[in-house]
């Protein structure tokens, strides 16, 4: 279990107050809420970039290792794919063989086998965020934090590693903290939708989706469930 | 046209130039210079007993040291003052007041600090050359290094990188593109630093010193003019070749 409760200031300017939700372990957890509303700051929190006020605990410590995903793929352009992938495996003191070995199964699980020597400048968009995915499952992170991953591709790239994450995260099930604008994402991805309401930043609403796996779009329960979400961001409750 | 067809004509213009001036000035034409400079690349010239080949050699090897010395303090201050703030604002200001001296206004200065060396003019003559790489390069190098992705840095520390893993596998790899053109145009301006230097002083040999015996022995224009080609040939070589080498290590780019 992740639980959380923490509250941050700029100055005398609040902008996290008293956030305070639990993660299941092997849940997905979308955050969702207006830009600026402070998601982005709380996955900084957690992943120990940002100090804050309050308690983080994972199984009654603290987080030991976090993989993270940011919006921009975030790669080492003078490193091949596989490389990057190696490269968290490295700092944790990896020799270079077993980091190889590791990273080549990363990559082929995101669907990228065949490209471990490309460069990042030789991939498309969709192709150098796998690869910012199979660098953060490397590692074997107890929590992946996500940060709105999807949001700089093309809407048929997303939708397909929207398609292809489902997939992973139910082979490999694990704890996932995913920040997203998008309702639609967040519905799709999440088995439960954390509504966070403008600056300061405050838990609004916390929706269970219970659907089953892989979800359809365009189905009137999924709707059902865009709507709900909808609504509690709006302030209709 | 082809680019490489457009590159001849321009050496054909300016050969052409030269040889209609030759018919109004007192300057000899291409092919005589040609002839002279062929014939002193091997033979001995024999005011100085050697050839041009050598004095070429005893330049680049001036150079090289001068450089290298330029380089190896260059390469690590340039990274270290991009990286670190305080640092910067520390060394810059003083390497941009140092900056715009040029090389040569330091020869007397440094034939004075030398003369107490058994062999001043050589000393004196490496340091112009390391004056003239050293700033051009520790300020590419510093560039590059400050302009490393804060992104990049902030990945690394969700990572588990420390400050060590950051420098060796973010900024260091960061600013080699730096460090390679630095070390080109470093070596370009101590080029041109050394020719100017051996000018000034009886070194011997060099091929700044040959053109100036050539011209104080009863300017021998044919010697002289064979001298600043070989000085531009190797300085376009030295560039050319170290472009290449930079391509090459840079394919990720």
């Amino acid at each position: 279990m992740l639980e959380i409760d923490v509250s941050k200031n700029y100055g005398s300017r609040k902008v996290i107050e008293e956030v305070r939700f639990s993660v299941e372990e092997g849940e997905f957890v979308c955050i969702v809420g207006e830009s600026g509303s402070g998601k982005t700051t709380l996955l900084r929190i957690i992943a120990g970039l940002e100090d804050y006020e309050g308690n983080i605990r994972f199984r009654g410590g603290g987080i030991a290792k976090v993989g993270f995903v940011f919006q921009e793929d975030r790669l080492l352009p003078w490193r091949t794919a596989i490389e990057n992938v190696m490269f968290g495996l490295e700092i944790m003191g990896y020799d270079k063989e077993r980091a190889r070995s590791i990273s080549k199964r990363a990559l082929d699980l995101v669907g990228l086998s065949g490209f471990e020597n490309h460069y990042p400048h030789q991939l498309s968009g969709g192709q150098r965020q796998r690869v910012a995915f199979a660098r953060a499952i490397a590692i074997e992170p107890e929590i992946f934090l996500m940060d709105e991953p999807f949001a700089s591709l093309d809407e048929i790239t997303r939708q397909r590693l929207q398609e292809e994450l489902s997939k992973i995260w139910l082979k490999e099930l694990r704890t996932v903290l995913f920040v997203t604008h998008s309702i639609e994402e967040a519905v799709f991805l999440a088995d439960r939708v954390i509504v966070l309401s403008g600056l300061p930043s405050k838990v609004v609403g916390d929706v269970r989706i219970d659907l089953k796996r892989p979800r359809d779009r365009s189905s009137s329960a999924f709707f059902h469930y865009e709507n709900m979400v909808r609504r509690i961001l709006a302030g209709i409750v | 046209m082809k680019e490489n067809t457009l590159k001849l004509l321009g050496f054909l213009t300016v050969i052409s130039a030269w040889h209609v001036s030759s018919l109004f000035i007192p300057l000899p034409p291409p092919h005589l210079v040609a002839i002279k400079f062929l014939e002193i690349l091997y033979y001995p010239e024999p005011v100085l007993g050697r050839n041009l080949t050598q004095h070429a050699v005893s330049s680049i090897l001036r150079v090289v040291s001068g450089s290298l010395i330029a380089f190896m303090v260059a390469i690590p201050l340039g990274i270290v003052i991009g990286w670190n703030n305080k640092l910067d604002s520390y060394f810059t200001a003083m390497i941009e007041v140092f900056r715009p001296i040029p090389p040569l206004a330091w020869i007397p200065l440094a034939y004075i600090f030398f003369s107490v060396l058994s062999n001043p003019v050589q000393f004196a003559q490496v340091f112009i050359v390391f004056v003239g790489a050293f700033f051009p390069c520790v300020l590419s190098v510093r560039e590059f290094a400050k302009s490393t992705d804060r992104n990049l840095i902030e990945m690394a520390k969700v990572f588990g990188a420390g400050d060590r893993d950051i420098l060796v596998k973010v900024v260091i790899p960061n600013s080699i593109p730096g460090i390679l053109s630095g070390v080109r145009i470093g070596l370009g301006v101590g080029w041109m630093s050394i020719v100017a230097a051996e000018m000034l002083a009886s070194s011997g040999s060099g091929l700044g010193y040959f053109i100036m015996v050539m011209y104080e022995v009863g300017g021998r224009v044919e010697e002289i003019i064979s001298g600043i080609i070989a000085i531009g040939i190797i300085g376009f070589l030295m560039n050319e070749i170290l472009l290449r080498v930079e391509r090459r290590l840079l394919r990720w780019r």
